[in-house]
């Protein structure tokens, strides 16, 4: 489910002083408290989007949570075996953008193809929906058209030996 | 659909875990005896990854922005700053 601009202003509103408490407590900077801040809340965000979003308590208090756990892992005070899934998932694809020139695979792709990308891998609307936003005759040609620019920027994507490059 | 969207219709359906047992089960019995098919799924995850990479960094930017925003706002710059004093 998405969450419009307001419900995420008010969002960061309420939960960011609690994350920056943590952080200044354990000898953070203000700086550090907004960036783990904001680590946290895409992880949120993007879970809510995905739909596999598990809270026990409130949003606040998951916000939270994340925050401290990736707190504790930037100071690596917990190894990143230890993150849950989500957590071990986003820290990992952070580490891939430092590695590789993600841009420049995707530019070439060219701007609709990536807007259509993401509302399918990142905002996760269905086709029926992205048919409508980009204005496909129905599902099944925005879906050829989805693994159309898949297939453009996968197949620019050439392995080394026990990595990959451009 | 021409073959080779069909394929990687094919292989999202398995990164997206919306293939059924039977249908994982054959895939991945396709993946041990076709490389090319291999690597065309390590590929496939790695495009998944740089979109979702590439969104994030648009999505961090605008976190940035409210946080400019919020930050402009006496009463939130107070309480950040209460916190950090």
């Amino acid at each position: 489910m998405y969450l419009q601009e307001n419900e995420i202003l008010q969002f960061y509103r309420e939960a960011f002083p609690d994350v920056a408490r943590y952080i200044h407590r354990r000898g953070g900077t203000q700086e550090d408290a907004k960036d783990i801040f904001h680590d946290a809340f895409l992880v949120f965000l993007e879970r809510k989007a995905k739909g596999t979003l598990a809270i026990y308590s409130s949003p606040r208090a998951y916000i939270a949570g994340i925050a401290k756990i990736l707190w504790l892992h930037r100071q690596q005070r917990i190894d990143t075996s230890q993150l849950p899934e989500e957590v071990a998932a986003y820290t990992e694809d952070n580490a891939l953008s430092q590695a590789q020139p993600v841009m420049n695979y995707l530019q070439m792709a060219g701007e609709k193809c990536l807007q259509l990308l993401k509302t399918f891998y990142y905002d996760n609307l269905s086709m029926q929906d992205i048919a409508a936003r980009f204005g496909f005759s129905g599902p099944r040609s925005a879906t050829v058209q989805k693994f159309k620019c898949l297939e453009k920027i996968r197949n620019q994507i050439k392995f080394k030996t026990g990595a990959y490059a451009e | 659909m021409r073959n080779e969207l069909i394929e990687t219709e094919r292989i999202d359906n398995y990164l997206l875990k919306k293939s059924s047992p039977a249908e994982t089960k054959l895939f991945e019995m396709d993946l041990l005896l076709d490389s090319s098919l291999f690597e065309k799924t390590e590929k496939q995850k790695l495009v998944h990854r740089f979109v979702r990479i590439f969104h994030r960094r648009l999505r961090r930017k605008q976190l940035e922005n409210l946080h400019h925003y919020l930050m402009r706002q006496p009463d939130f710059k107070k309480t950040i700053d209460l916190i950090f004093t």
